[in-house]
């Protein structure tokens, strides 16, 4: 399909079938190809040691590399008519390890009208083990946004750390937090930039946009997206997210004759529908139990305060005075 | 110091750099301009979109491992997908029709999916197959269309939008992008819609449907499709092809999002479900024959099963 | 393209079903078995290796206890070896898994704290930053492909404060008041949790050596992969100490009277 020609020392001019030497330090190449390019493979001569990064643009036909720590890297290209063969660069397996693994546990959030509440439980388990009663996965990023995160619990925690640093990152360049919608789509770049060694995470971002009314986005692993009134995610999604249809979305239901549904649902309703969703998720799967954690995040002016003084055990860590608020109700769940 | 200690040294200055070099050399994905107002971008910060592969022999395999929407319990990392869409040309215009149903395996993971991605007020693009892929890449087409008109003083042509998104997919063909996705819009030429998958083919035509409900889809669009269709005409085309397809095709379904492309740009016709387009028809929408569209009203009173409603016993 | 979901969304394998045979209801099977859990087994695998540690909280600290074998597959090959290792005054860490691998993080780790030690800042790393760094580490190289093939205890007390966490080759991290790291997972650790789960503030150390003493032995028992060799660290507010080794007192006659257990053929 595609042979090997001489090696060049850097970037420069490259030609069809050639192998081009990286250099040991850090280095970026750009290159330009001389004639079109259909695909590309990169070939690793010696064992695959450090992640390789590239880049090709095929509107320009060029390529960007960093090469880090490999010693040499040998470029490969298909013919531009014809198929790659994908069993030819196929090398000896060198090893088969699996880097994922699965923590359990289920995370959910809903929107109301001016508040959004994003909870998860607290149990992480590996198999039939369970690893601790207390491992949260909830997360507040600011004081209008909260990121709810479940699968592979250390990509999840990475993840989070990531984009709480790219968060302050944004408040040292702008002097303000970065808005709910720019949150939800800096989510999927930075999960589709691992788009092809996924983060096992499934997202839910909950919180206020700037208009001041309650959001929901929701991800999958590779980072598509979208803004929805509710979302469960995890292992218990099949369960709940069923009966969040029926009782968020009224899916199902008929209104009494001379009624309508209401649009959204109050602070406390919201409350009570999630403490249930948790409690049944707990009895019918293993993976979910232990401890919950509700995140409520209350708009500017938000008369659904008023509700929260009288919940046991409530914790406030709002941290800034622009307006929203950010509350976290803890509840046990069965341990069994 | 000597030079011997100074190397094997941790402590020392040059250490101190050593250790920073190595840091930086694996900050792979990292880089300068996400600190300022660029902080935004995410992979698109060096100014192309830059992705980390897992260090193995085969990446691809590792991809073909690890993901898949299928019920295999094996693969834990399910993508969502999208499933029904269809774009037309017409004398009036391009209608884009889609359902709105997401499956991941045999879980409809969602059923309000927005499969009509807004390029910009004059593109569209449809979504089918990884709803990543296709939110991505036609958001980062986007960028490219509004850099052109910045450059050329003019919009892009459906076909040059097109031939810029099926490049890209192209660079990255054999290693796990699924899309397939018709380019609708208006330009110079008029309307025009193009067919660009992931496997890289790009197609000018009058009339696509992609997706798993597209053969049902196709065979009510062929049996109505006119050049000279009306605009209501051709808006319950869309809603009706969607709607057999949404009826049928069980990765399709939910709901049907309409939208109208003319010369002055696209419009969002409407959204609607496809259960209650079956019992009661769309409601009250130009172009719809009034009723709903199942068969049942057509067997009204015709079988014995159904018996004609008891008309003065005379 | 193809227009059937449930072949979207990875790369098709052109080898192996390049016209797409498959009906849409079955799909080609991409790999032996459960690939989810079978890809641990397989090559680079962990040569010579430890087997569980044990950690608890009680009144003073952190107790933590590991046995002194270093197995080489089935073989007992090492006896002597310790698994336990003080980093600095707060800290210990105890290592399942690889030991070449272990002994790499022993060297980054003391690297790290002469490191810390020169800067004279007036700060130095107690357990929960030296579990952070390792969390890292072992993240880092998970997601190189080239994991350090561990599962990791790190345990201390600081500023009157207990630490108690896991980090293991895939950079997972948990923390709780009891844990046990591989086939100790399983079986000493619904044991410890009985016996310490809410009397953290009141075991004594005598307590804490005899719930350990005890799933130590119990262990001993059914690990094929342990010894009667063990070794116990304490972290308490006066440091660390980590004792000499330590034999346990185990009674095999028993299983003379259980069939299947002993030595009997029928």
């Amino acid at each position: 399909m595609s042979d090997r020609g001489k090696s060049s020392e850097k970037g420069g001019e490259l030609v069809f079938g050639e192998t081009i030497r990286v250099p040991t330090v850090r280095r970026a190449i750009h290159l330009s190809i001389t004639r079109p390019l259909s695909f590309l493979i990169l070939r690793f001569p010696l064992r695959p040691i450090y992640a390789q990064q590239y880049s090709f643009d095929p509107l320009s036909q060029s390529l960007f590399i960093i090469a880090s720590r490999l010693s040499s890297v040998n470029l490969a290209f298909a013919r531009s008519n014809s198929m790659p063969d994908m069993v030819s660069i196929a090398q000896p397996q060198q090893r088969q390890f699996n880097p994922y693994s699965e923590n359990g546990g289920t995370i959910l959030a809903i929107a109301g009208a001016d508040f959004s509440v994003i909870a998860g439980d607290t149990r992480q388990s590996e198999g039939y083990s369970i690893q601790t009663r207390y491992a949260p996965k909830v997360f507040r990023l600011t004081d209008k946004a909260v990121l709810a995160v479940n699968g592979f619990a250390a990509d999840g925690n990475m993840f989070v750390k990531k984009v709480r640093q790219r968060l302050e990152w944004y408040r040292h360049a702008h002097a303000k937090d970065m808005p709910l919608r720019a949150i939800a789509r800096l989510i999927q770049t930075m999960l589709y930039a691992r788009r092809f060694f996924p983060y096992y995470v499934y997202n839910i971002l909950g919180g206020i946009e700037d208009d001041g009314t309650g959001a929901v986005y929701s991800f999958d692993p590779v980072g598509s997206y979208e803004r929805e009134a509710c979302r469960a995610a995890g292992a218990a999604q099949s369960l709940v997210q069923p009966f969040l249809d029926n009782q968020i979305y009224f899916k199902n239901q008929t209104p009494a004759p001379g009624t309508s549904h209401p649009v959204h649902l109050p602070l406390s309703t919201v409350l009570s529908l999630v403490i249930d969703s948790f409690t049944s998720a707990t009895e019918r799967h293993i993976e979910v139990g232990d401890g919950l954690e509700m995140y409520v995040v209350l708009a500017k002016g938000s008369a659904s305060v008023q509700g929260l003084g009288n919940i046991r055990g409530i914790q406030e860590l709002t941290a800034t005075d622009d307006g929203e608020r950010v509350f976290v109700i803890r509840r046990e769940l069965k341990k069994d | 110091m000597n030079s011997f200690a100074e190397r094997f040294s941790t402590t020392s200055a040059t250490s101190q750099l050593r250790k920073a070099q190595a840091l930086a050399a694996e900050e792979d994905d990292i880089s300068d301009a996400m600190w300022g107002s660029e902080a935004g971008f995410g992979s698109l910060a060096k100014g192309v979109p830059t992705f980390s592969i897992p260090a193995v022999a085969d990446p691809t395999a590792f991809l073909r491992l690890h993901t898949d929407d299928h019920a295999d319990p094996n693969c834990r990392i399910k993508i969502q997908h999208g499933t029904t869409t269809l774009a037309f040309r017409f004398q009036g215009g391009v209608i884009v029709a889609v359902d709105s149903r997401a499956t991941a395996g045999s879980y409809v993971a969602s059923g309000t999916v927005k499969k009509v991605i807004e390029i910009n007020p004059y593109l569209l693009g449809t979504m089918a197959g990884g709803a990543a892929d296709c939110q991505y890449w036609e958001t980062y087409l986007g960028i490219h269309c509004r850099l052109h008109e910045l450059r050329n003083r003019e919009r892009i042509s459906v076909s040059a939008a097109s031939k810029y998104l099926s490049n890209l997919v192209y660079g990255y063909k054999g290693m796990g992008l699924s899309m397939g996705t018709m380019i609708c819009g208006w330009d110079k030429t008029g309307p025009a819609v193009f067919y660009v998958d992931s496997d890289g083919t790009r197609l000018k035509g009058d009339l696509f449907s992609v997706g798993s409900g597209s053969t049902f889809a196709y065979g009510v669009l062929d049996q109505g499709y006119r050049w000279d269709l009306t605009d209501e005409e051709a808006q319950e085309l869309g809603r009706r092809s969607i709607y057999a397809a949404g009826h049928r095709d069980a990765f399709s379904g939910n709901s049907c999002n309409l939208y109208h492309v003319k010369e002055d740009g696209w419009k969002f016709i409407g959204n609607y479900d496809i259960a209650k387009m079956h019992y009661d028809g769309p409601g009250d929408v130009p172009g719809a024959p009034g009723g709903g569209y199942g068969y049942d009203i057509r067997v009204e009173g015709l079988t014995s099963a159904n018996p004609p409603p008891v008309t003065a016993a005379a | 393209m193809d227009h059937f979901p449930t072949n979207w969304g990875r790369p098709r394998n052109d080898a192996y079903d390049a016209y797409g045979t498959y009906p849409i209801a079955q799909r080609p099977l991409n790999s032996p078995n459960d690939a989810f859990t079978v890809g641990i087994q397989h090559t680079q695998q962990p040569i010579v290796t430890g087997t569980s540690v044990l950690a608890i909280k009680y009144k003073d600290g952190i107790m933590m206890a590991a046995d002194n074998l270093a197995s080489y597959g089935s073989l007992a090959r090492f006896k002597d070896v310790q698994r336990l290792h003080p980093v600095g005054n707060h800290t210990v860490i105890g290592a399942g898994g690889d030991m070449s691998d272990f002994q790499h993080i022993q060297t980054v780790l003391d690297e790290l704290m002469i490191e810390e030690f020169s800067a004279q800042d007036g700060h130095n790393l107690g357990p929960a930053e030296i579990h952070e760094y390792l969390a890292q580490v072992m993240y880092a190289r998970r997601s190189k492909m080239n994991p350090l093939w561990n599962a990791l205890l790190v345990g201390g007390l600081k500023d009157g404060k207990r630490f108690l966490a896991f980090v293991d080759l895939l950079g997972t991290t948990y923390s709780a008041s009891t844990l046990a790291t591989g086939y100790g997972s399983h079986i000493a650790q619904p044991l410890l949790r009985t016996a310490v789960e809410g009397k953290e503030d009141t075991l004594t150390e005598e307590d804490a050596l005899k719930i350990i003493e005890q799933s130590m032995k119990v262990l001993y028992y059914r690990d094929a992969r342990s010894i009667n060799k063990y070794q116990v660290a304490t972290i308490t507010a006066s440091g660390t100490s980590i004792s000499e080794s330590r034999h346990l007192e185990t009674a095999w006659s028993f299983a003379e009277g259980i069939r299947g257990y002993g030595a009997q053929t029928q």
